[in-house]
């Protein structure tokens, strides 16, 4: 028992195969993908692209309209807009990654072990999960926050914590459907432990829903991340990040209105891309996940 | 309906419970001493260290203390404020009015945009609408509130100059902030009034009423409607929470005094007992409104039986 047997991988490939095919011909999925890969790469090449850094002051250039020398405008203190945008693109993206690996990993264990294990297991955790839901949204973050102070690096975990039971919920449901399957019953049959079920049969299949639910919690965990560093909680000046930004800005915004404008688009765009990928990945994968 | 209700209320008491327990335990899952957690950014000394103890029963075993501070919770008393020294409870229920404003306003602009957009969207199945009706819906779902709130002051406040772009009382200042807190959830109830549409618009008894002769515009009202709309009776309860929750940074941004630009300010300002006080008061509201939502869900859907 220590590979899979090789029947399994042979008919895994045509499988994959056929779901790829089907990427490619989804409209939102390509659209999605082409826009977020833009993303990724103008912000990797941050350091290449920008013409300046992302804490450089002009300050006789504050609060400049977008020009030839500065692509989007300059802030309130002459900083260049579009540089800070690349860099604080680099903030965001790892904000929504991260938190959603935290969030994902925990979630799913979770999950596993409440659909797999069932009994008190299922009941303490599942009664864990309802807690965590009676703080709506954002506020779960908040609170964690609240705890552990604030600083980037808790913004993604209070993040990733508040999105565990999006995950349990869907992996427990999927789990407690496999668990009456014939090849399942079969490898308990065989002896097989409870950590290797879980493992090495349950978690391959359910990844699909996981995918899905994790590709939009990504957008999800970019905006919460920007939330709270716009509210003051996360990123600190005078580092840049999305949400940061739109803060700073808004003092400015009858006067300078590109200032917020152009963070705010990022994110948009950003997240609708996201959103998009997601979408067209739940059509294919799990057609029947409601979210 | 009773016993439903009963085992309804049966299963929120744990949750109740944990909820609880989670945010008395907020104050000794911070990192250092709670003492100094009280003491907030004032210069302590060991004395004083012990005084604070003392004071705030902190030396007692950790279960007496949490019975103490349910005790006074149930008697409304959620402690002081240590920024402003005013009682806690005192400050939520000066705040609750501006938020409930809000959230109302936002919750019946969400139901109108998003339901007559999904049903456009479902009736106009496979359309140039249907796909015009989606993108905007997807649109609203990317939109952060905080993005959507600057953009609305941009256009109404700076640009048009038709509406106030802060304040509170009125309702001219009431539209931009509700609107703003509105376009998400009105994005995803779109998509979930369009969905639930065509499910039932598949349904047997639609093709019968057609058949024996109802007009198309009689069966949507009298047959598809009703049908459809009854799920999105149990988004109103999840859709709540998002208003409160988004609350924290409308209220933030349009300067209005409510309970979650409070809330911000309490965390901002590491006010521990408000922070504490708050979650507690928001997370019991929010659990309370969704027994509400269930009961009314099992009272208008005749499908359901709770026996």
């Amino acid at each position: 028992m220590t590979d899979p047997p090789a029947t399994l991988e042979l008919s895994r490939q045509p499988h994959w195969r056929r779901f790829f095919s089907r990427f490619l011909r989804s409209r939102n999925v390509m659209a999605g993908a082409l826009a977020l890969f833009v993303v990724i790469s103008l912000v990797a090449l941050a350091p290449a692209i920008s013409p300046y850094a992302p804490t450089e002051q002009f300050r006789r250039q504050r609060l400049q309209p977008p020009n030839a020398e500065f692509l989007l405008g300059t802030d309130n203190l002459g900083r260049d807009i579009f540089t800070r945008i690349l860099y604080g693109g680099r903030i965001s993206l790892q904000v929504g990654i991260i938190s959603v690996a935290i969030g994902a990993t925990l979630g799913t264990l979770l999950g596993l072990l409440a659909g797999y294990l069932g009994g008190w297991a299922d009941v303490l955790i599942m009664r864990f999960i309802d807690m965590m839901l009676a703080f709506p949204g954002i506020l779960l973050a908040l609170v964690i926050i609240a705890v552990l102070g604030r600083n980037l690096q808790n913004v993604m975990i209070a993040v990733g914590l508040s999105s565990i039971p999006v995950y349990t919920r869907v992996v427990r449901g999927s789990t407690l459907a496999l668990k009456q399957v014939d090849f399942i019953v079969a490898a308990r049959a065989l002896g097989g432990s409870s950590m290797r079920i879980m493992a090495w049969h349950i978690l391959p299949n359910v990844l699909a829903p996981i995918i899905v639910v994790a590709t939009n919690g990504v957008a999800g965990a970019i905006i919460a991340g920007a939330a709270l560093s716009f509210l003051g909680l996360g990123q600190q000046p005078p580092d840049p990040e999305w949400g940061l930004m739109l803060n700073e800005g808004r003092e400015f915004i009858r006067v300078a209105a590109w200032v917020t404008t152009f963070p705010g688009l990022a994110i948009m765009a950003t997240v609708l891309a996201i959103n998009l990928l997601g979408d067209g990945l739940r059509d294919i994968l799990d057609p029947r996940l409601k979210l | 309906m009773s016993t439903f209700l009963a085992s309804r209320l049966l299963q929120t008491v744990p949750t109740v419970f944990l909820v609880t327990v989670a945010v008395f335990l907020m104050l000794h899952l911070t990192p250092g001493d709670p003492a100094e957690v009280f003491l907030g950014d004032k210069r302590s000394s060991p004395e004083l260290l012990e005084k604070v103890r003392e004071d705030m029963g902190l030396n007692r075993p950790l279960h007496q203390q949490y019975l103490s501070y349910m005790g006074n919770a149930l008697r409304g008393d959620l402690g002081r404020s240590l920024q402003t020294n005013v009682p806690v409870m005192e400050q939520i229920l000066n705040r609750l009015p501006w938020t409930i404003e809000l959230a109302g306003a936002a919750l019946l602009i969400a139901a109108c945009v998003g339901i007559s957009l999904g049903l456009i969207a479902a009736i106009a199945h496979n359309s140039a609408l249907d796909t015009a009706a989606m993108a905007l819906a997807l649109v609203g779902i990317s939109m952060p509130v905080y993005w959507s709130s600057l953009l609305l002051i941009l256009l109404f406040a700076v640009h048009l100059r038709v509406l106030p772009a802060i304040g509170q009382g009125g309702l001219e200042r009431l539209i931009l902030p509700a609107l703003a807190l509105a376009l998400v959830s009105a994005g995803s109830l779109a998509r979930m009034v369009r969905s639930s549409m065509l499910e039932v618009l598949n349904q047997d008894f639609v093709l019968t009423a057609r058949a024996k002769g109802m007009p198309k515009r009689l069966v949507l009202l009298r047959h598809v409607l009703r049908n459809a709309l009854i799920p999105v009776v149990t988004m109103l309860g999840l859709m709540l929470g998002n208003m409160l929750s988004g609350a924290v940074i409308t209220e933030t941004i349009f300067a209005r005094l409510g309970l979650g630009q409070k809330y911000v300010e309490a965390v901002l300002q590491k006010d521990f007992t408000m922070v504490q006080g708050t979650t507690l008061f928001i997370a019991l509201m929010y659990v309370f409104v969704n027994i509400v939502v269930d009961v009314v869900y099992a009272f208008i859907d005749p499908r359901i039986r709770y026996d």
